[in-house]
């Protein structure tokens, strides 16, 4: 019956939405989280010095 | 001085406030009060995050030299709106705001107030868009303002910062696009004002980029609301992390110099403008502020304590000369790193029983304007430098500070 948003969630390291819809009871019938981002590391890390994987990915 | 930590504090409110029979909301009011009351009425700071690790967050929240995490955010900064250390997220519910503090909503409701506000950026700003997303800078959304949509992170920095009194960009990823900007990234991630080296395809001065969703922000390159005629002043503290030093030591110094909010209102444009001039640090290249090393080289700024210890190789004294005398002085440390041939001086090989420079390993210090090597990380005792960096404990300088990173920099174990 009613939809509570929560966006951004705070406290976390990077960016999230939850989405959570109640019935009239107040018993939840549907959730959704939404990570909100995307940088492509697998995309980056391609035909780069295989050495250098960690030192990307650790900035993640 | 009394210290408590920010829990501490928090745990404070709600005892009050329970007392007082307040609810969270009201509580939140509380909290926001005795912090403007703290700091006097200073200009608040709203601190964005988009394609970012958080990496600049956690290095602000490691802070010591200057001052401590908490006292920096109980007692000398007003920090409005800063998703991973606020205490409560904002609500919607059917589509209207249920919870307004501490969310997004809070956050433009400076931009909607005409009050002065100080904008620091981290982390990428993405202005591709995403196949099947809905347009520009889709990749990173950053928070609901109406309950129904996402805000992107390129709309809403952009729209924030053109009535910004000042931008700060933090790390690497804001300043210059960092690794989110790697070769090879599809989600052509900006910098604030530049994007790698170029100046004028940042995500404020880029003129291709259209006009943003909120409204009053005009296409292409933002201008400075106050003063229309002058661009955003931004102040990029570039690294990855930036040195919590950077970090606090420029946001508190803008902060301490600017005077409160009411006195900034009354001020004419001409007066304003000398304000900032006078808040703002004075600049190196690419906008990085001169008091917190990007002036010299990494070789230099500590000096490094590798680069005089090779036995074997070339040695170069404190002239620049080479010297392959028995013994070196102590090095002069303010001296320039030798002119001509750094190529030379980082190929010096070092055998089993020398510790001497790394460069030939690859490590990028050499090409790296940032006073790790003076400064060094991890201070656990204020008011002195840190314990240790990067290239002290042999590992490699990658060059974070720079705007090629991670790209022209170079590979990082490779002498280049």
């Amino acid at each position: 019956m009613a939809t509570i948003t929560i966006d951004p969630v705070n406290r976390i390291e990077g960016h999230l939405k939850v989405v959570v819809q109640t019935d009239t009871a107040g018993i939840i019938t549907d959730a959704a989280c939404t990570g909100n981002l995307f940088r492509g590391f697998e995309l980056i890390m391609n035909r780069r010095d295989p050495r250098d994987a960690p030192v990307i990915t650790q900035r993640i | 001085m009394l210290r408590i930590t920010r829990r501490d504090f928090l745990k404070y409110c709600s005892v009050a406030a329970g007392a007082l029979g307040l609810s969270a909301s009201t509580l939140m009011k509380v909290e926001n009060a005795l912090a403007k009351d703290v700091t006097n009425g200073g200009v608040p700071v709203i601190w964005i995050s988009g394609a970012a690790c958080t990496g600049c967050t956690m290095s602000l929240a490691n802070t010591r030299f200057y001052t401590t995490v908490d006292d920096l955010l109980l007692n000398r900064i007003d920090l409005r709106y800063l998703d991973t250390l606020m205490s409560t997220a904002g609500a919607y519910v059917d589509g209207s705001v249920y919870e307004g503090a501490n969310s997004l909503t809070e956050a433009k409701f400076w931009y909607d107030s005409g009050l002065p506000y100080v904008l620091a950026v981290e982390g990428a700003i993405q202005a591709a868009p995403p196949p099947g997303g809905t347009g520009a800078g889709d990749y990173c959304r950053i928070g609901d303002l109406t309950g129904t949509g996402d805000e992107t992170m390129l709309g809403i920095t952009r729209a924030f910062a053109s009535k910004a009194l000042a931008v700060l960009a933090i790390g690497t990823c804001s300043s210059f696009g960092g690794i989110p900007n790697g070769r090879g990234s599809a989600t052509n991630a900006k910098g604030l004002l530049c994007q790698g080296t170029s100046q004028t395809k940042g995500a404020l001065t880029d003129a291709s980029i259209a006009a943003n969703v909120l409204t009053g922000v005009p296409a292409g390159a933002v201008a400075w609301a106050l003063d229309p005629t002058k661009t955003v002043p931004v102040v990029n503290i570039s690294g990855c992390p930036p040195h919590p030093d950077w970090i606090v030591g420029t946001i508190a110094n803008i902060l301490d110099t600017l005077p409160p909010v009411s006195t900034l209102l009354s001020l004419s444009t001409a007066e304003l403008a000398a304000a900032m001039a006078a808040a703002l640090p004075s600049a190196t290249s690419y906008n990085r502020p001169s008091d917190y090393g990007y002036r010299e080289y990494q070789c230099n700024a500590g000096p490094c304590p590798w680069r005089y210890n090779n036995t074997t190789g070339r040695k170069y004294n404190n002239s620049g000369a080479t010297d392959n005398s028995a013994t070196l002085a102590e090095p002069d440390w303010n001296r320039r790193y030798p002119v001509g041939n750094s190529r030379a001086l980082g190929k010096n090989k070092w055998t089993g029983t020398d510790l001497g420079c790394l460069g030939i390993l690859g490590c990028k210090g050499r090409k790296t304007k940032a006073d790790c090597s003076k400064r060094r990380w991890n201070t656990d005792v204020a008011e002195e430098y840190g314990v240790n960096w990067c290239v002290g404990s042999r590992g490699n300088c990658q060059g974070c500070t720079e705007p090629t990173f991670p790209d022209k920099v170079g590979k990082f174990y490779t002498f280049i």
